[in-house]
């Protein structure tokens, strides 16, 4: 009798386990989807929350219209909008100090911690090199030529400007000074200048790199103060900042770099994703491919990885990040993975040999191409389990 | 069949090797139902397709009954012809136009538009499976393949 009893237990409890993840555990009712358009692209939030309760439908309301205040406020200050400071940084004289806001001055103190981490791999300071390659954004909308260089198609610009632009001294991010007095906040254009085609330029940013990432942290930040817990939010396809899961953990979607639909599927939560590419913004002449990610130390748009992911830290962070890994040869890389972002999973994916790098564990994602080689990357001593 | 069981209780063993080997069938089953929903589930094939303009939802096609339904306001923007493997729709937007075919087999892009010197939108990848996504942002267009909430990068 006894015996009988605990096999029926035993089977009951088989079956409540076998139908707990079809039931959803945990889950809230509800969920509300917002998209917004700052920074040149959407920014969505995603919430799972119980809308049927007038009070928890209206903080849900406040926190997104918090968030809505903070990207509006963020694109100002450092956005492609003509009076953001960094468009006003771009067209002062070399030598001119400028008063700037709290958000850029915090901001450009993240570029300027990830350009020391990188060894410069990440580089704010190439904005007239990504103006050269047609990836700045005035050509997002209705494009007008306006500099000496500029070209009817998107095409391989003349290589004396190249060499121009890449000369140490416009790049040099490190020349910027930011500095704070009586609570304000200033920056100082470096003296650096170049003349070519009849024209003097001088050094120019570019926060494309990280300015979504650092709008998605702040948003992450109002909706955890508002006690939203089920939520994510994404600025334009390149930085996520994932709060809970509605059943676990989210599952992010990586789309292929070289097919349709995605090759990756990460699952995580409360934590931050960058991805860089050189899918989405590209363009093709001779069969080689120019993408928008520009490399300081040549001058050129990268031609390694195709994507490189990175889940930890902050968005901002992750942003530079995968940028400068976009930038980086395999074997430094791997180096730099694994001194400096042993921590965080990173996910590189490069096109050529169609082998996924990463130093995460093969239970923290899928592959969603059967043709794809993984590759821990990680050395001997930090490999886990 | 009694006795057996009574001399199993005398003899404290609660379970048989038979039972054991049951019950592990079961733990892998369980196992496979999870990894099944875990993994799959984020991958669903392609069954509609949405387009939305600054947020608001424009079209939806259902690859089931072949309906495309554009939603009230949007009529004098939408534009379709139908052929007998697809559609080619042309969306206005307060910028300008984006053209969508959309293949009845199972696959939507962008084969057309006047938003930018770059036009990304037409160079995106064409949408095969349900968490596919194609982005104009001069046009603030989205067409995308899943109404779920999961998150997608790249």
């Amino acid at each position: 009798m006894t015996m009988n009893l605990i096999k029926k237990i035993g089977i009951v409890l088989c079956l409540l386990l076998a139908s707990a993840p079809l039931f959803g555990c945990g889950s809230v009712s509800g969920k509300r989807f917002d998209r917004y358009g700052y920074f040149g692209t959407l920014t969505v939030f995603a919430v799972y929350a119980d809308f049927s309760s007038e009070a928890e439908t209206e903080r849900v309301g406040k926190a997104i219209a918090e968030c809505e205040a903070a990207l509006a406020e963020i694109d100002s200050a450092v956005g492609s909008g003509t009076e953001s400071d960094v468009s006003r940084f771009n067209a002062a004289n070399r030598g001119e100090t400028l008063g700037i806001s709290r958000t850029a001055y915090e901001l450009l103190g993240i570029a300027a911690e990830m350009y020391e981490l990188t060894d410069g791999a990440y580089n704010p300071a190439v904005g007239n090199l990504v103006d050269l390659w047609g990836f700045s954004p005035r050509f997002d909308g209705n494009y007008t030529p306006t500099e000496p260089y500029d070209r009817d198609v998107q095409s391989v610009p003349d290589e004396e400007y190249i060499e121009a632009f890449r000369t140490s001294e416009l790049l040099d991010f490190g020349a910027v000074k930011l500095s704070e007095a009586d609570g304000k906040y200033f920056i100082t254009k470096p003296d650096a200048c170049v003349s070519i085609g009849g024209k003097e330029y001088t050094v120019n940013l570019n926060l494309g790199g990280i300015g979504k990432g650092y709008a998605a942290d702040k948003c992450a930040e109002i909706l955890s103060k508002h006690g939203v817990t089920e939520s994510y939010v994404g600025v334009g396809q390149s930085s996520l900042r994932l709060l809970n899961g509605n059943n676990g953990d989210w599952k992010v979607a990586l789309n292929h770099p070289r097919g349709s639909g995605k090759y990756l599927t990460v699952l995580a939560s409360n934590v931050a994703a960058s991805t860089s590419g050189d899918y989405e913004r590209f363009f093709i002449e001779n069969g080689a491919r120019y993408c928008h990610v520009i490399d300081p130390s040549t001058g050129r748009p990268t031609t390694g990885a195709a994507a490189v992911s990175l889940f930890g830290g902050t968005a901002a962070e992750g942003d530079a990040l995968t940028t400068a890994l976009m930038c980086m040869s395999e074997e430094k890389t791997e180096k730099f993975v694994n001194e400096k972002l042993s921590d965080k999973k990173v996910f590189i994916y490069n096109s050529e040999t169609k082998e996924l790098l990463t130093n995460a564990d093969a239970n923290d994602y899928a592959l969603g191409d059967d043709g794809i080689k993984v590759r821990d990357i990680r050395t001997v001593d930090r490999k886990r389990g | 069949m009694a006795i057996k069981q009574i001399e199993q209780v005398k003899n404290g063993k609660p379970f048989r090797p038979a039972d054991l080997i049951i019950y592990g069938g079961i733990i892998v089953v369980v196992l496979a139902f999870f990894i099944a929903f875990v993994f799959t589930r984020s991958s669903p094939p392609l069954e509609k397709i949405y387009a939305d303009l600054d947020g608001k939802r424009v079209l939806t096609y259902d690859f089931a009954s072949g309906a495309l339904t554009v939603e009230s306001g949007f009529s004098e923007r939408v534009a379709s012809e139908e052929t007998a493997d697809k559609l080619t729709i042309t969306i206005d937007s307060d910028g300008g136009y984006n053209t969508l075919v959309i293949e009845k087999t199972g696959r939507a892009y962008i084969s057309d538009s006047d938003c930018s010197f770059r036009r990304d939108c037409v160079r995106t990848a064409a949408i095969t499976d349900g968490g596919g996504m194609i982005v104009c942002v001069p046009h603030k267009l989205k067409v995308y393949a899943s109404d779920d909430l999961n998150p997608s990068l790249g």
